[in-house]
This record gives C-alpha cells, structure tokens and sequence, in this order.
C-alpha cells in the first residue's frame, strides 16, 4: 500500500513539474506592469571566430552605449568555426542572431533556409540601412547574393601577395619559372627560396587554387561538370609538387605548414619568399615582431603563366568574410540594426586596429589618414584585386574545397601522382556535383 | 510466480532506479535510435533530409576512403593496444616489487593520463614540429636524420600511435598493477618452494590470474581506439592526404565539415559494429578461470 502511495506521489509529482516546466510564465496583473516604461531591447548574440572577436567587442560597446541595446559577443576558435555555427544553424533554434560566415558557404545555407534574407529588412523605411555609398567592394557584397537574394554584409576582403626580401631580391619575380628561379637562388644553408601552405583540411586548397587558375586550370567546363584533370591542372599540381619533391626550394615541413607557419618562416628569415594573405603585412612590417625583416621585404603580385603570346596570366584567390542573420532568430530587427552597425564604417573602423580584417568595406575607414599611414600596403591591393577570382557559388563549395585538398595533400607528399591526385579530385567533385542535384 | 511481497520489493526497486533510468535513456537510448534512424536517410544543408534506405551503408561499403580510413584504425589499434600491453605489463611488474622511491615513480608515471586527449595532441603536435620540435632537435643534436613526422605519409600514423602509446600506457599499467596486487603471495611462496623458475611463475600464476584483467583492458582499449579522434585531429587532421585517417575522423569530417550527417551516422553504426565483434572475440577466445 505504501508502496503504491509513493509510486503514485512519485508519477503525480514527475507529470507535475513537466507541465509546470512547458506552462507560460504567470501573466502579472495589469496594476504589476510599469505604466510607461518600454521594456528592454532583448539581448543580441553574435558569433564570430576569435581573432576578430577584440574588434565585435568595441563595436558592440560603441552600440550598446549608443542605443541601450544589449550585445553578448560569443568567440569560437577558428579550426571549429563552421562546425560549431552551422550546428547551431542546422539546430533551428537562433542560438547566435549574427553569425560570422564567409561568402563560399552562402549558396548551401541559403538553399537550406538557415539565414534570413535581407532584401526585405533593407526595405522597411523603419529600419536603419547600410551606406551604399560607402561600400568600398561592391562584389564583396554580391558575394553574399544567391539567387537574386542578398544574406550578409562583408566585413573584408582579403587577398594575397608575394612578400620577397628586397635584401637578397632586386626585382620581383613575373613568372613562375622565374619565381622557381629565384628560389633555387636562395635555397641554402639554412634558408629556402620560398613555402608552401599544404596543410589539411583546408589551407592547401586555397594555396594551390592560385597555381592552378594561373596555368590555366579551370574548375568546371561550361556545362558545369568538374574538370580539374585538364591537362592545365595537372600541370599546376606538378609545378606545385616540384617545389617540394624534385626542387627542394620550400621547406621538408611544408606539409604541415599554414598561415602562421608561412608567416614565422618569413619572419625568421628562413625563406626569401612567400605567398601570404594580405594580412600578414602589418606582422612584417612590425620591427617588434619581426625584427630580422620589417625593414627588408615588398610585396608584389603573384607570378603567373607565360603565354605563347607573351602574356603572363597571373590569377589569386580572394576571400571574404562577412556577417549574416540567423533564419530562426527570434530578434530579427534588432539583429538586423546591430547588422547594419557593425558591417557599416562606425562598426568596421574597429577591425584593422582590432582584429585580422584589414581590407574592410568602408571607403570612410580606408581613407582615413590614420589607416593609410598604418597600411601603406592598400593603394597595392587595389591592383591585386584586378587578378583576383572567388570560388564558385554552389552548394558544393565547400565540399570542393575539401577534396581538392585531399587529393593535392596526396600529390604533394607523393602518395600519388598529380594526374592520379586530379583525377580523383575530378571524381569526388563529380559525385559531389551529382549528388546535389547539379545534373 | 512473483509473490505479491517481492513484487512490490521490485516496484520500489525500480522507484528508485527510475530517475537514472529516465537519464540513460534520455542520454543513450535515445541518440543511439535517433543515429539509427538518421543512417537511413541522406542529409545536406542544401537538400535536408531524405529516405534512402540502406544506401548509405551500400555506399560505405564501396567507399574507398573508408577502407583506408578502417585499414588505419585496425593498424593504429593493433600496434597501439599491443605495445600498451607489454609496456603496461613490464611496469606493472616493476612497480609490483619493493624499491626506494617506488610511490613517486607510480605517481610520475600517471601523469600522461591526466592530460586530456585533445591537449596531448597539441602538446605532441608541437613536439613533432619539423622546424622546432623537441623531437627532431635531438635526432639533430644525435647526428641522426630529422623527419616532418605528422606530414609525412609513411611516419604519420606512426606519429598518433606514439602518441596513444604514451598517453595510455600508465592505464593499462594501473589496471595490471591492481591484478598483480590481487594474487595471493601464498601461490608464488609454493611455487618457489617447488623450484618453479620466473618464467614458470609467470606462466602458471601470473598470466593467469591477470586474464580477468587483460580481458577488461583489451575491451576498454579497443573500444577507445576504435573511436580514435582527438589525437589524430589534433596531430595530423587525417592527413597527408588521406594517410592517417581513422573511421572516428572519418565520420567527424563527413558530420561536422560536410554535414552529411546520414552518412556520418551509418559510419558510426558501422564503427559501433566493429567495436561489438571484436569485444565479443575477445571474451569468447579468452577464457577467464572460475
């Protein structure tokens, strides 16, 4: 009997808290609510990797001070940056309202229905809206368009140099077989003549997408089937792989190398050269941090392929990163005005001083005499810009990446040949292609 | 027939067990279902989920990838729980006889597994730098050959091995330590009164005493090993190329990077499988003593 009693009490109390748990908050009698007072704007939550985190920070700080509002600044580390955002996104649950993804992930997100279209928000007179006028890369911005709907804003644009050592290198190597050249000349001792990023999951792919589109390889044929085993691309992949196997002009490690290995590599003055995002300029040019050549490197554009005709055909890889809106957020206008905030030049002026985005999107922030006198380097990207070309914008983008990576980290450390490596690269990107609906 | 008394013994039994029961299976049942019911289906941000029947499980099948990334894992298993085995056995041994000092070389000893997985790899990582590495600094400085030991094919699964080596070794000592502990002194008394050498004494006291034990570790380590990510992650992301690929990275990449989150789970079911058969090896083949 005492038994059933406590079953009972025990069911009845367990049913009890459920339902008190899922029940609405009790409704305070109208005399409870304040008569005037508007209630606080809900808490914001932005998601952002944690090397421009500093940067979110002040800018929400500025805004908070500015409208009351309330922003939680969430850090991620890099390596598990898509990761951790996407899960969120995929759990539909608008965990983060402002989320830091870059524009090769927009076509998959936006055909899943996980970020919030902005064409209707920028049309709501209510709302505050970005200064067009100020927008200093209008295809960073396109970048974040799918199938005519816009998804983001850019914060930046960056893009990549060669960094060469004006000590030991009078003029800049034009093509790639001067850049072999040249790093066969400075390839001694303790020195090599250039490096590589060849680490996985990721890094490889997007250094040798430079190499690649400069021979001439293309990603897909006009019919939008993959062909990276062109003759073209296998050449760049055997070019590539030369450095390291057969020339020896990069160093043994480069496997295991990137940006902040390529990086200190320079820095050390344990390479003449090296291809490096544009960021790395203020870290070079930096006496407290690389006292053996702050005063002794330039940059250039990258070499590219001779011609028949004589023409050298040099190509780079652009990247940007910029701020979308969760579809399933519960705060869209909010987010949408902190949006609007933070990717405008009030926002933006915080992420060179702050942050690793240097190349923002505001011409006020780039002309702003500070800025040019601490960034000497960006009259220079505007010519990088005319040789620069983005992944494609499909959904498989980003799986793309990730083969092609596979495969080059193959080639490169001689588990296959590069015809071998392209052509299997070729294959997954085939089945990547088809199993999404492509043909 | 239950009594009326023992069964009402049963319902309050299971009063009490209810509230960690709720917890197991709202924390285990659960998700192994949902990971069941989810290998079924093809998922893609892009196309969200469909049903595909047992494709994904076709696919695993004819999914080169997966060969290598399973021929990896029973390499990276094999070697790695045998050495740990020998070394944990020879410690053991070493630490079950008295010596000066005998509490602080145990206490050192244990130190590996204190440290998570995911920082022993960075830590490892670090080590094994070409450039930098404390590793390659002494071949150096022994006039031995330096190696890019994570960025290299032939020694980067060597390189996570070592690794699951050092850090797993002081657990399975710690376990044979505690069985070793267990048998009575009397049996090795007789045995010497009878002039059964070392080895005889191992062969006919120790080993089989221990079978209990070594049984527990290779089910606990297998079931680890099986599963490997952290290091691997941590130490050589899988690569160069696909060269140090293991199933649990394996199924990391395809869930969390690609979000074939279909395909992940039927990876999963597959590595669960394997980890079952072999486990169920392991106790049929070794016979423990009564």
């Amino acid at each position: 009997m005492k038994a059933r009693m406590l079953l009972t009490m025990f069911i009845v109390l367990t049913v009890m808290s459920t339902l008190a748990s899922c029940a609405k908050p009790p409704i305070p009698s109208p005399t409870a609510i304040p008569p005037t007072k508007a209630p606080p704007p809900k808490p914001i939550t932005v998601a952002v990797w944690v090397t421009d985190a500093p940067a979110v920070r002040k800018a929400a700080e500025a805004y908070e001070q500015q409208t009351g509002g309330k922003v939680i600044v969430e850090e991620i580390a890099r390596e598990v940056i898509r990761e951790k955002q996407v899960t969120a996104l995929t759990a539909a649950t608008g965990a983060y309202d402002v989320l830091w993804v870059p524009s090769e992930w927009i076509a998959e997100l936006a055909e899943g229905g996980f970020l919030q279209p902005l064409d209707e928000l920028m049309a709501n007179s209510n709302l505050p809206q970005p200064n067009k006028d100020d927008w200093a890369s209008p295809g960073g911005v396109e970048a974040y368009r799918y199938k005519a709907k816009l998804y983001g804003f850019p914060v930046s644009m960056d893009t990549e140099f060669l960094f060469y050592r004006t000590d030991l290198i009078s003029k800049p190597p034009e093509t790639w077989d001067e850049y072999l050249e040249v790093a066969q000349k400075f390839t001694k001792d303790d020195m090599y003549g250039t490096t590589l990023f060849g680490k996985l999951p990721e890094s490889i792919s997007w250094d040798f997408i430079n190499y690649f589109w400069s021979f001439g390889g293309v990603l897909f044929d006009e019919n939008f089937h993959p062909h990276v085993n062109s003759p073209e691309g296998v050449a760049a992949l055997t070019y590539y792989v030369d450095l390291l196997q057969k020339y020896k002009v990069v160093p043994p490690g480069v496997p295991t190398y990137e940006y902040p290995e390529v990086l200190t590599a320079f820095q050390q003055g344990k390479s003449a050269m090296c291809i490096q995002w544009n960021a790395a300029y203020g870290d070079f040019a930096s006496q407290e941090k690389s006292p053996l050549i702050y005063d002794k490197f330039a940059v250039a554009r990258l070499p590219g392929y001779k011609m028949p005709d004589g023409s050298i055909h040099r190509s780079v890889i652009g990247h940007v990163w910029g701020f979308v809106l969760d579809a399933h957020s519960k705060n869209t206008e909010d987010a949408y005005r902190f949006l609007v905030y933070l990717t405008g030049k009030d926002g933006l002026k915080y992420f060179p001083t702050d942050g690793a985005s240097i190349n923002v999107n505001s011409k006020a922030v780039l002309t702003d005499p500070e800025m040019v006198k601490a960034h000497p380097e960006f009259p220079f990207l505007n010519d990088v810009f005319a040789d620069m070309s983005l992944w494609p914008n499909a959904t498989v983008t980003h799986d793309m990446i990730l083969a092609l990576a596979t495969e080059a980290s193959a080639a490169l450390t001689g588990i296959k040949t590069p015809q071998q490596a392209m052509d299997d690269a070729n294959a997954a990107i085939d089945a990547l292609m088809k199993k999404a609906g492509y043909y | 027939m239950m009594s009326r008394r023992s069964w009402r013994r049963h319902i309050s039994a299971y009063q009490f067990l209810a509230p960690i029961l709720l917890v197991v299976v709202a924390m285990l049942v659960y998700p192994l279902l949902y990971v069941s019911r989810l290998s079924f289906f093809s998922y893609s941000l892009s196309q969200g989920l469909n049903f595909i029947g047992w494709q994904n499980y076709i696919d695993i099948a004819k999914d080169s990838v997966f060969h290598i990334a399973l021929r990896n894992t029973i390499t990276y298993s094999a070697a790695a729980i045998s050495v740990e085995l020998v070394l944990g056995f020879v410690l053991a041994n070493t630490l079950n006889s008295e010596f000066f000092g005998r509490n602080l070389v145990r206490a050192f000893l244990l130190i590996p597994m204190l440290a998570s997985p995911i920082v022993s790899g960075i830590m490892w990582r670090f080590m094994y730098n070409p450039d930098f590495g404390i590793i390659n600094y002494f071949f150096k400085s022994l006039g031995l050959p330096t190696f890019v030991w994570t960025g290299n094919p032939s020694t980067a699964l060597l390189a996570c091995i070592v690794v699951d080596i050092w850090q797993y070794t002081p657990f399975v000592m710690l376990l044979l330590l505690a069985g070793l502990q267990s048998i009575p002194k009397e049996q090795y008394e007789a045995a010497m009164i009878d002039g059964a050498t070392f080895f005889q004494q191992m062969r006919h006291i120790t080993i089989p005493w221990l079978k209990p034990m070594i049984l527990v570790v290779l089910l606990m380590r297998t079931m680890d090993s099986v599963k490997v990510f952290d290091q691997v992650y941590a130490l050589t992301g899988g690569g160069p190329g696909v060269s140090s690929l293991t199933v649990g990275v394996y199924a990391y990449f395809k869930g969390f990077r690609s979000f074939s989150l279909g395909y992940a789970s039927a990876i999963s079911w597959v590595m669960a499988l394997i980890t079952l058969i072999i486990s169920l090896l392991y106790i049929r083949s070794i016979k423990v003593p009564e």
